[in-house]
């Protein structure tokens, strides 16, 4: 039973996390999620350090907090964090230079995909029919007719 | 038609999937389900390869077989919305492929580490499927060959109006986001277009002396194929939806709660109760107490849990919630001080996800219908 | 017949597809680069688990091994630590000062660890993962290697061996100050 305790108690320490001081001056929250939506959480695969359950996002998310209260732009705030982590810690590459081509590609393959289903609906319009409709008995042509003017009703 | 391309987009299709296993099982990008060791991504990657250059060199070689003509008249027809709907699922296909193989090509290129995660797909994916979604009203209505502009006009007016009314009346109920009210309205629209077919096809049928749900049940048997696939359209419009309304107004707030203390966040109010520990069987616990009001509904008690496991280095945490019709609640547990003074609590608020669920099973009800066996009447 | 070859330039298309992913096998998706080689150390103030205050700009002019660790983190910071105590006497008159920064620990835990492992260098723990942020760690463990001029110029990812670590000091040493 001892040992259970001892290890309970242990959990319980453990649990202790530095509580946190008297809150800085109120920050937007929502701010605090944007931003921290669009960092990548450096622990846990291709999460959001929003999304993030880890200590790592939850301090992280502190540091976002504290920056904005100290007066800090959001753009300010994502540079720090590009500064020190590179420009992967973004989870959205950066609309510039080289990365700029995963913004355009799907654009540009929409574009050309458009002038190729152009260019096939030209060449089906051009097509002339090759089959000519069967000829029909005037027992079916009779009932066809009978049952048009019924929905014409 | 189409009889090359089909081809092409089949072998794509089974070459995607083996990606897809490729992709998180060798390791090249972090995945959990990778295999830390061994060589078994070179051999995924060798069949990869064969799959892929074999079949397409084969379909290569063999193309004069393959070429078929399709035919129409006009540019506006269902041809042409139908490749127009191959179009732009290609365009997603393509979006997501190249934006998870990015990272991969910047890194071989420059040696820079780049990410693309869901702010990108999301992003580059929804003019696409809001273009899916247009096709989808106009597809099953537009004239085969050549739709004339009588045509439209029969099928498409009505509809058209009643979606530019609705994303209007969105407008003034106060949605913002220029996305979600182009969603609302395509909605509406196709909507509109489903309702004109099916009222029109009632009103054939009770000419013969059906009322409206002998008209009905007769549709939904006879032509299962149309009317299921009108179902699944509703289903998928239902997701929609949700999938709009989840983006325009969910919420979420993050905060520390001393013992008595309340968060508000839509409507809600969330009070920090206590904590209590106990010892379970492989873990230890910490469960927070939190009463939830709403606008004068009977309030709930909530427990989210923290949960220590002896070989694990971090928590788990078991979130508590309720479940609606419009809005889901979640309520997480995070940092408390050791003494149950105080807890930092996630209160997330999310909107009408019930709605993919519903519509996930409408859609699935449609399926059924639409593949039961014809019955056709006796000559 | 011109037309023939062009047909195969399908399956040919799929080619460099397959080496980009092949390329693949030689990346490791989990090493990120550091942005900070090079650039100025961020400067910290923490205050030790003995007390005292630990300051970086006081030791301007020395060269800095900076370890993060943590208790939980097993095996490598457990088979680095007597490591990083080796390094610590043998360079201590040379001019070199080690740090440690415990983060996202538990005090019990952590002064067990040093306990284990007879620390006797400034082992701080960082609050709100200020310092851990500022030196872009992502794991433990890690350890920046800082020049004289206080800028980061090594950034050794995982255990560190006697080896490394040698080698980084007598490069940062043999500079002239």
């Amino acid at each position: 039973m001892t040992p259970l305790l001892v290890a309970a108690a242990a959990l319980v320490l453990l649990a202790g996390g530095p509580a946190r001081a008297a809150s800085p001056p109120a920050v937007n929250e929502e701010t605090v999620h944007e931003i921290a939506s669009q960092l990548r959480c450096v622990v846990c695969q291709s999460l959001s350090v929003a999304d993030s359950p880890s200590e790592t996002a939850s301090q992280m998310r502190g540091i976002i907090r504290e920056r904005l209260a100290a007066g800090e732009t959001p753009a300010q705030v994502r540079d720090y964090f590009v500064d020190k982590y590179g420009p992967w810690i973004l989870l959205s590459p950066p609309r510039r230079g080289f990365d700029l081509l995963v913004w355009v590609a799907p654009f540009l393959v929409l574009g050309i995909g458009l002038v190729m289903v152009a260019l096939v609906v030209r060449r089906w319009r051009r097509a002339p029919s090759r089959v000519s409709p069967p000829a029909l008995d005037s027992a079916v042509r009779e009932r066809i007719r009978r049952e048009m003017e019924e929905l014409d009703r | 038609m189409l009889k090359l391309w089909n081809l092409s987009l089949i072998i794509l299709t089974f070459g995607l999937t083996l990606f897809g296993t490729f992709l998180t099982r060798s390791g090249i990008i972090g995945s959990v389900h990778a295999f830390t060791q061994g060589s078994i991504g070179v051999f995924f990657l060798a069949f990869l390869a064969l799959v892929l250059v074999g079949s397409f060199s084969l379909l290569a070689s063999r193309m004069e077989r393959l070429r078929g003509q399709g035919e129409l008249d006009s540019v506006v027809s269902r041809e042409s919305a139908f490749l127009l709907n191959n179009l732009l699922l290609v365009a997603a296909t393509f979006t997501v492929f190249f934006g998870t193989v990015f990272p991969l090509l910047s890194e071989a290129v420059r040696g820079t580490k780049v990410s693309v995660g869901a702010p990108f797909f999301n992003l580059v994916n929804i003019p696409i499927f809001l273009g899916l979604l247009f096709l989808m009203g106009v597809g099953p209505l537009i004239a085969w060959r050549r739709a004339s502009p009588d045509n439209l006009r029969r099928n498409f007016l009505k509809p058209v109006l009643a979606g530019v009314v609705a994303a209007a009346a969105f407008r003034i109920l106060g949605v913002g986001n220029a996305i979600v009210l182009t969603a609302f309205g395509l909605v509406i629209f196709v909507a509109g277009t489903i309702l004109l077919d099916y009222v029109r096809a009632v009103r054939a049928r009770r000419r013969s002396g059906d009322d409206w749900g002998a008209a009905t049940w007769g549709l939904l048997r006879r032509q299962n194929r149309r009317y299921g696939g009108f179902v699944v359209h509703l289903g998928i419009l239902v997701i929609a939806l949700g999938v709009a309304g989840s983006q325009a107004w969910s919420s979420e707030t993050e905060t520390t709660l001393t013992k008595g203390q309340s968060v508000e966040l839509g409507g809600y109010r969330v009070r920090f109760d206590g904590l209590e520990a106990s010892e379970e069987s492989n873990h230890f616990k910490v469960t927070g107490a939190f009463t939830m009001t709403n606008d004068g509904r009977a309030p709930a008690m909530l427990h989210p849990a923290r949960k220590f496991y002896p070989q694990e280095q971090t928590p788990i945490a078991a979130v508590d919630y309720r479940l609606g019709l419009m809005k889901d609640v979640y309520l997480v547990l995070g940092d408390f001080a050791r003494d149950g003074s105080q807890a930092t609590v996630k209160l997330k608020i999310n909107w009408m996800v019930s709605w993919l669920w519903i519509g996930g099973l409408v859609l699935t009800l449609g399926g059924a219908l639409a593949i039961l066996p014809d019955r056709r009447r006796p000559a | 017949m011109k037309t023939r070859w062009l047909r195969f330039s399908i399956p040919l298309a799929v080619v460099p597809v397959l080496l980009l992913l092949a390329y693949g096998f030689w990346t490791n998706p989990r090493e990120i680069p550091s942005p900070l080689i090079g650039k100025p150390a961020a400067k910290f103030t923490l205050t030790s688990f003995a007390g005292d205050p630990v300051s970086l700009e006081r030791y301007r002019g020395r060269v800095v091994m900076l370890n993060f660790w943590a208790s939980w983190c097993r095996p490598a910071c457990y088979e680095e630590a007597p490591v990083i105590e080796r390094t610590w006497q043998a360079y201590r008159d040379k001019g070199v000062v080690v740090l440690g920064v415990d983060v996202q620990d538990q005090d019990e835990a952590a002064r067990k660890f040093i306990e284990q492992f007879q620390h006797s260098f400034p082992n701080s723990p960082d609050p709100g993962g200020h310092v851990a942020v500022d030196y872009g760690v992502y794991g433990v463990p890690e350890t920046f290697f800082i020049d004289r001029q206080g800028r980061v110029r090594f950034k050794q990812v995982g255990e560190l061996t006697d080896a490394i670590a040698r080698e980084r000091l007598e490069t940062l040493l043999a500079e002239k100050p």
